[in-house]
């Protein structure tokens, strides 16, 4: 599931705690959360993965904890966390 | 990757281009002593160049490294250091850059890579996990650096590939040539950029699918939280260089009359130039996407503009930072607004430092207001301050070395030697390298640019903080926490003498500890005392290397790397006291212009400065050389015979704590 996220300057930070979340080390590989280059235009997207293959985890919203790590890890965490909103809600539809 | 390895990727990748060899070393060859990056380089580099070799001799070596920390979300955990013997001072060459490429080198298992020798034809270097290639870049050859990226994410089917790649400037041995990263970040100082080119190479692309772990975990990831807490609350306070990156120093550097103005005749922009130009005002206008790297605890600094009017509209590039406003804007008195977004996306795109660009053409255009040139000496361009056309023109020129261009390409110093005429005076340069730095009116400054080993250049000792509490909301604040990190009285007081030395070897220590580590200075107390401190930075090192350390040897790593460097110097140069010395303009004229008007450096005040700077270093103050002593608490025993067999070995030095 791909959302447009205004805000994000594409540190990839997020997709560092994810994948430390999921394999206790950092990769780009094992994050649930892609951090994509929009096609023709400056900015970014987010990709959250939703079903697991051999390539990717997906997101379970770090149920083990109280705030998800990438949030804790994002400067612009208002916008990620609707994002995650968004995702979480669309699962469950 | 060897799993009891931490942090590190484990390897450094030797690439010689004669030949076609690739071997693999460990990292942990070197990692105790030599922390990482910078600090590997410096150790290969003095071990391994003999004294006869030149800058673009294939003997030299291209040493491009990814900081300890990179691939893990620290703070400001994403540069990469480029170092080499350079082509414009002939000694210590060095470089740094935020990147993506270095992730991926991390991500691929390597940590460094050493490129040795020359290509017999133009090639490129394919790092995909493994698997390592050396491919034909006939077709690259000529192209500009975002042609290249975009070419080379074509041809190896990856749209999100990162590379490092050299422009035009660096294929024709520019003095000044950089190395671009993707398109718009730069090691852009020391002519790196024209190292890769006299070995033939057009570009590094790397592909890295594996990952990094920490030693210990869970410390790691405390005081990561701990550090992000600590700036969301500074953030929320102000946060500047989020806004507008550097260019948000525009308003303080006016109020402090430290402007770069015609060359350094003025020491500020007239009023009616300001209002016209204000860079802030540039950025909110044309701002259409944020822009930053891994780990930024600023939330960065870069934003993507689109110049939707104007002369250059229609040009979508990363805005520029404050240098190219003060060197190239204001320092030739350009009116375009968005002059400064042209000049630096057309400098990346060449490969070129912005810097030798305003040192060059600053110079040429002062020559010409005096009649030292005229249109005899420039192929016909009128050098008018402010005219924007002949300086695009200019840059084209240097790349190319066509012209007057070929001349202007080797830095305006060596550009003065060649026109003669006395325009020596009007170069402003440190050992041989343009300088950016404005030199009178902030001291710790200015003489952490003129000693800086690297030639100028303000991110190996230069005192950032001395002005920026004129500008800080909670000035009051800021200032008691800069007295216990610096450890003077008057760490704001930018026109006093007393203090900066000591302050100055704080910042070698920071900046060495941060390019070591791949943090970028923004993140830490260079910027602000409230940032990450030396204790913050060894924390993060031992929790996520597993080396223990104390601070007193931490910071003992970074001076030993300074004395190494000043070695290396040493070795392939010439350069002793007088080097370090402010230029002859600075030490003379007092400041025009600006609120600074008529204040001008003390010589003997400026002297003693300098004595007490070479003395807390363990110097010796009549010449700047290292004594045996100095050399031999650090551990470099080998280095002080080398030194003595030379002759240049200091005798005399104070009893001296770091």
């Amino acid at each position: 599931m791909v959302f447009d996220m205004l805000d994000c300057g594409g540190c990839k930070t997020c997709e560092l705690v994810c994948s430390f979340h999921h394999t206790k080390e950092f990769s780009h590989q094992f994050s649930s959360l892609k951090v994509l280059n929009k096609r023709n235009y400056p900015g970014y997207q987010i990709l959250l993965v939703e079903k697991e293959d051999k390539m990717n985890i997906p997101c379970d919203g770090c149920k083990d904890i109280e705030t998800p790590l990438c949030l804790q890890f994002c400067g612009k965490r208002d916008d990620l966390e609707k994002i995650i909103y968004r995702f979480k809600r669309a699962k469950l539809q | 990757m060897i799993k009891d390895i931490y942090a590190y990727a484990g390897n450094i990748l030797r690439i010689n281009l004669s030949d076609g060899k690739i071997r693999k070393d460990s990292t942990l060859d070197y990692s105790k002593e030599w922390l990482g990056s910078s600090g590997i380089a410096i150790k290969i580099l003095y071990d391994e160049l003999k004294p006869w070799v030149t800058p673009y001799d294939p003997a030299n070596k291209l040493i491009i490294g990814a900081g300890v920390l990179l691939g893990t979300p620290a703070p400001g955990a994403n540069k990469m250091n480029i170092s080499t013997l350079g082509p414009i001072t002939g000694g210590w060459a060095s470089s740094c850059s935020d990147s993506f490429f270095g992730l991926e080198l991390k991500y691929a298992g390597y940590d460094t890579i050493i490129i040795e020798g020359r290509a017999h034809h133009p090639v490129y270097i394919w790092i995909d996990n493994n698997n390592i290639e050396i491919r034909d870049a006939s077709h690259f050859w000529g192209k500009t650096t975002w042609e290249t990226l975009e070419m080379s994410r074509k041809e190896l089917r990856n749209p999100n590939l990162h590379i490092i790649s050299i422009g035009p400037a660096g294929e024709n041995l520019v003095r000044g040539a950089n190395i671009i990263q993707d398109r718009g970040r730069a090691f852009g100082r020391c002519g790196t950029g024209a190292v890769m080119g006299s070995k033939n190479l057009k570009m590094i692309a790397v592909k890295g699918s594996g990952s990094i772990k920490v030693a210990n975990e869970n410390k790691f990831m405390g005081i990561l939280l701990k550090i992000r807490e600590k700036f969301e609350r500074l953030n929320k306070l102000e946060n500047p260089m989020h806004e507008y990156g550097t260019l948000s120093v525009f308003y303080v550097k006016r109020k402090t009359g430290t402007v770069n103005y015609k060359n350094f005749q003025y020491y500020d922009i007239p009023d009616a130039l300001a209002m016209k130009i204000d860079p802030i005002k540039t950025i909110e206008k044309y701002k259409i996407a944020q822009h930053s790297f891994p780990g930024c605890a600023l939330n960065g600094c870069g934003k993507h503009l689109y110049l939707n009017e104007g002369p250059y509209a229609g040009l979508t590039t990363e805005n520029n930072q404050w240098e190219v406003f003060e060197n190239i804007q204001t320092r030739l008195a350009i009116q375009e607004p968005t002059f400064m977004v042209k000049a630096n996306a057309l400098c990346n795109q060449l490969g070129v430092d912005v810097d030798l660009i305003g040192g060059a053409v600053g110079w040429a255009m002062e020559c010409y207001q005096r009649n030292i040139i005229d249109q005899g000496d420039t192929d016909g361009l009128e050098l008018n301050w402010g005219n924007a056309e002949v300086v695009l023109e200019l840059i084209k020129k240097i790349c190319y070395r066509q012209g007057f261009g070929n001349i202007l390409s080797e830095g305006c110093v060596k550009a003065s030697s060649v026109i003669g005429r006395n325009s020596e005076y009007f170069a402003l340069h440190n050992k041989g390298q343009d300088l950016y730095e404005v030199c009178r009116g902030a001291l710790g400054w200015c003489l952490g640019a003129c000693t800086s080993t690297r030639g100028g250049g303000h991110t190996t000792g230069a005192v950032t903080c001395e002005a920026i509490p004129e500008n800080r909301k909670k000035k009051e604040n800021w200032i008691k926490k800069a007295k216990s990190v610096y450890g003077v009285y008057n760490p704001h007081m930018v026109l006093e003498y007393e203090g900066k030395a000591k302050m100055v070897l704080y910042m070698e220590i920071l900046h060495r500890i941060n390019n070591c580590l791949g943090v970028c200075h923004f993140n830490t107390t260079w910027s602000n005392p409230e940032y990450i401190d030396l204790s913050e930075l060894m924390n993060l090192y031992t929790t996520a290397t597993g080396n223990k350390t104390s601070l007193e040897d931490f910071k003992k790593n970074a001076i030993r790397q300074l004395n190494l460097e000043k070695a290396f110097n040493l070795k392939f140069t010439n350069y002793d006291r007088k080097d370090d010395m402010p230029n002859l303009r600075d030490m003379q004229e007092p400041i025009k212009g600006s609120s600074l008007e008529g204040w001008k450096i003390d010589k003997e005040k400026y002297n003693k400065m300098m004595d007490e700077y070479y003395e807390i270093h363990g110097w010796d103050k009549q010449n700047s050389f290292p004594t045996k002593k100095t050399l031999i608490d650090l551990g470099l025993a080998e280095v002080a015979e080398d030194l003595k067999r030379i002759g240049k070995i200091g005798k005399t030095r104070k009893k001296i704590k770091y």
